[in-house]
């Protein structure tokens, strides 16, 4: 009997069968040539795992299970001499059986090229089997458990994937421990030594037989009537009630991160701000001494409390930093805290060099992106917010003098377009940090001139200080700029083409100092070298043979979609000549390069050639 | 001489929830012969041929098939009965040789060219797939492959529902012209009584559960008569009361029975006899 079923089963679907296998094998393949160069080939087994792990139990029960039921035609089977049983049990090795044939050969064959890397005794070779196997047979089982609640298996889906959220999010117990996943994704497997993971083990075999006593519960209880109505069409009401319940289930997933706020960061041998001022704390070490340090903390503090105030915004981030003498004085860099909340920030605050202003800039912007619940602000106002942070650190004219030197060369390398305010993240891109900061601070001191003061303060507070829903509502807010600039009688357009006139004005104002600059125009360029490898070659050319000073190259291998590009991730390579970049690419890689060189006149990195190419 | 019973149905009760679907039914159906089953839509008859083929079991009361007695279908018992169903629920990708190959693996008593001559009998075509097909080629399929396997039972359920005119009376000469060359038991049934008439020798009739009638037909037509009276009239014992002025006696009890002046005994067509053990409103019969 089982061998009929499972003949009519294999007629049936044996196409689709074949069709999975072949991906499967050139999956495995590409993955063993992609990590050809890794500690053991048996990653690639694992990375198959995974994605087939996940891929071939939907395949092959939707197709032996979901087709049966949902075409009703578990009717006739019953009317034959074939008991439920017979029929939920054939499907279920079935299944399995097709899932596990093509794996077992690439097990193998990952298995013998890894065993011209290393011994496998024979236990670790048992353990590693039992534990792959182990975690295939648990997602397969709990694919075929949930094939068995009919219409309602997509829901089943979504709760399992929501509840897993909520848990890991909750118990902060990341999935990949979980005992099932952990079997398969723990590198303990890759690499195996003769550690038992037994709780491990033992759980995903409970869960495993759970999963398929809770199967033949629903396939063959009440005479297979449960299962016949799971599979009867989904009611209208059903549709509306089920569609309210994922929504109340997303709002509730993504309330989360709310209703459990992460601890504070808790910065060691610090001076902490005062207690009317906002949380600072500057931690002082042999390059910034307690008074130094507790002056920072309470300076800081201040700012923060004054830009509180004027933008009336609902809360602050604890702020912490760390002296660091080996950084440059122009590097500030951010610690990523995924169990804590706050800001860190490392900065050499002690060395030559070091700008007071620039570093309390970096921190506003970074307060802001706290502030907007990760989200960031919209990119057509970012320009704004930028202005605002310099116009609010800016006080006196030899800094403004300053500033509107720099949005001057920053006007003859790129003249000021509307676009370019609302792609600003393209035009920091193109002009780095301190460039593009002196102009958003040029559009934003012309707007604050142009609208009264109340005008100004208004403006951002409203733009500023509601903060961006933390979960789904959030991409359902617009960005309002707009039609706040309209209600208080101004437009981009009017924006931009004051500017422009008064970066006319600075142009003859200040072209002496602007033509005294001297950028450099580095070229790019890939170089093949063996394979299908390339290197990429800066060169100075001709103008620069006689060049004196550092220049920096700044790069980066760019992902698919890449978006903003952080500067402190950009990689740097300091240089006075042409020369390589200690960058590998493929052909087809997409990289971004720019040059940097710093300018004692505007007391600013410059960013020139920036751009994004592909290795041709 | 008394002919051995095929199965039987001794007090056989089941509910669906608080639905109660059979309420003791006993049947008797004799081998060899064609058993019609009338009943309503709702009247408890597929839940009958689902017992009887396995896929449902009894609450309670007891089966006998084949001259065992027994607490369900086994497997080895559906091997020797076949079954057509209301809607024939075939994989739409198999042909009939498809479905033949499969179909027939189970069954040790396959015969494929028995199959292969009803496939042509039938005109059912071979290697067209069935979601090609027709409802009456289905059906016809269905009956092909329900007898292919030579059952000693065949069971049907409203196999006729959904044919037209023309081709239920194919389906049922066919039928009962392989009845009549095997001699297997057949056991349908239906709501048409001009179909139960048709082929079955021997008539269940089930309403709300219950089973109200079992029998010969001829007795069946010349046991029930209406009574038309000027005045009230009970007539006495030896007659049962089946609705409003309809009675049911045995045939020589209409002859002896002593009537009113001006009483009218007419006897009745099997429909109206089936709408008098059927109906459970007030409407008089014709």
């Amino acid at each position: 009997m089982m061998r009929s079923l499972w003949l009519k089963d294999w007629r049936a679907h044996r196409i689709v069968t074949l069709v999975s296998w072949f991906l499967i094998f050139g999956l495995f393949a590409a993955t063993m040539y992609r990590l050809r160069n890794a500690g053991s080939p048996l990653d690639a087994f694992r990375g198959l795992v995974i994605v087939s792990g996940m891929v071939l139990p939907f395949v092959f029960v939707n197709r032996l299970v979901v087709s049966e039921y949902s075409g009703q035609t578990q009717f006739f089977l019953e009317t034959l001499p074939i008991t439920r049983v017979t029929i939920v049990l054939t499907k279920w090795m079935m299944g399995l059986t097709l899932m596990l044939i093509p794996l077992l050969i690439c097990f193998a064959i990952a298995l013998y090229q890894a065993h011209s890397h290393a011994v496998i005794t024979a236990p670790q070779l048992y353990w590693m089997s039992l534990r792959w196997f182990s975690f295939l047979l648990f997602v397969y089982s709990l694919t075929f458990a949930i094939a068995f609640t009919g219409r309602y298996r997509f829901v089943a889906w979504g709760a399992l994937f929501f509840a897993a959220l909520f848990v890991n999010e909750m118990a902060q117990l990341p999935l990949d421990r979980w005992p099932p996943l952990h079997l398969a994704l723990s590198d303990s497997v890759v690499y195996p030594h003769n550690e038992v993971p037994w709780f491990e083990i033992a759980a995903t075999w409970i869960l495993i037989a759970t999963l398929l006593l809770a199967t033949l519960l629903l396939s063959l209880s009440k005479e297979g009537s449960i299962i016949a109505g799971l599979y009867a069409r989904m009611s209208n009401q059903e549709k509306v009630v089920l569609v309210i319940i994922c929504v109340v289930m997303a709002a509730a997933v993504s309330q989360v991160e709310q209703r459990k706020p992460k601890p504070p960061f808790r910065l060691q041998q610090a001076m902490n701000s005062r207690e009317d001022l906002p949380a600072v704390s500057v931690q002082h070490n042999a390059s910034l001494n307690r008074d130094q340090a507790a002056q920072l903390s309470d300076e800081l503090a201040l700012t923060l409390k004054d830009i509180q105030a004027y933008l009336q915004l609902s809360a602050l981030p604890a702020v912490a930093v760390i002296p660091d003498a080996s950084l440059d004085a122009d590097v500030f860099m951010l610690a990523s805290m995924p169990q804590n909340d706050g800001l860190v920030v490392r900065a050499a605050i002690n060395s030559t060099g070091f700008d007071r202003s620039s570093f309390k800039s970096f921190v506003l912007r970074h307060v802001f992106e706290w502030y907007s619940n990760g989200h960031g602000v919209p990119e057509e106002q970012q320009w704004l917010l930028d202005g605002f942070i310099q116009w609010w650190l800016i006080n006196n004219d030899s800094q403004k003098r300053q500033m509107t030197l720099r949005a001057t060369v920053a006007d003859q390398q790129f003249p000021l377009q509307l676009n370019m305010l609302t792609n600003w993240m393209t035009t920091r891109e193109q002009l780095g940090d301190c460039m593009s900061d002196a102009v958003a601070w040029g559009v934003v001191s012309n707007l604050a001139e142009r609208i009264d003061t109340s005008s100004f303060k208004s403006l951002m507070r409203k733009l500023f200080s509601e903060r961006p829903k933390p979960d789904a509502r959030y991409w359902f807010e617009k960005s309002e700029l707009q039609k706040e600039l309209t209600k208080v009688g101004v437009s981009m357009k009017e924006i931009v083409n004051d500017m422009q006139q008064k970066l006319q004005a600075d142009q003859s104002k200040y072209a002496g100092a602007v033509d005294n600059l001297h950028l450099l125009h580095v070229q790019f360029s890939a170089n093949r070298m063996r394979g299908k490898n390339y290197e990429i070659k800066y060169d100075i050319g001709g103008s620069g043979k006689d060049n004196k000073e550092v220049f920096s190259i700044r790069y980066q291998e760019l992902e698919p979609w890449q978006g903003e590009l952080q500067a402190t991730k950009l990689s740097r390579v300091d240089a006075l000549d042409s020369g390589v970049l200690p960058l590998t690419v493929q052909r087809g890689a997409r990289v971004f390069t720019a040059t940097e060189m710093r300018s004692d006149a505007l007391q600013c990195t410059v960013r020139a050639g920036a751009r994004r190419w592909e290795v041709k | 001489m008394e002919m051995s019973i095929a199965f039987s149905l001794d007090d056989v009760s089941r509910k669906f929830g608080r639905v109660t679907a059979l309420d003791h039914l006993s049947l008797h159906v004799r081998e060899g012969e064609i058993y019609g089953f009338l009943g309503r839509n709702g009247a408890g008859k597929t839940t009958t041929l689902k017992i009887l083929i396995g896929i449902l079991q009894p609450d309670s009361g007891g089966i006998d098939m084949f001259g065992q007695r027994i607490k369900r279908v086994s497997v080895e018992l559906k091997q020797k009965i076949g079954y057509v169903s209301q809607e024939p629920a075939f994989y739409p990708w198999m042909t009939a040789n498809d479905l033949g190959r499969f179909v027939g693996s189970l069954y040790p008593t396959w015969d494929t060219q028995e199959f292969e001559r009803l496939l042509k009998l039938l005109d059912v075509p071979r290697n067209q797939r069935s979601m090609e097909l027709s409802g009456g080629t289905k059906t016809k399929l269905s009956l092909a492959l329900a007898l292919a396997s030579r059952p000693s039972l065949l069971l049907m359920d409203e196999p006729t529902t959904g044919l037209d005119p023309v081709a239920r009376r194919e389906f049922n000469d066919q039928l009962a012209e392989l009845q009549r060359n095997n001699g297997t038991t057949v056991f349908f049934s239906s709501h048409l009584v001009g179909e139960v008439e048709q082929l079955a020798q021997r008539v269940g009739i089930i309403q709300a559960g219950r089973a109200r009638y079992e029998g010969d037909i001829h007795t069946l037509r010349d046991s029930v008569r209406l009574i038309e009276t000027q005045q009230e009239f009970v007539p006495g014992e030896g007659f049962e009361r089946i609705r409003n002025n309809v009675y049911r006696a045995e045939p020589t009890h209409w002859n002896s029975a002593e009537w009113p002046e001006g009483a009218h005994i007419r006897t009745l067509s099997l429909e109206d006899i089936f709408l008098a053990f059927a109906r459970t409103d007030g409407t008089s019969l014709p």
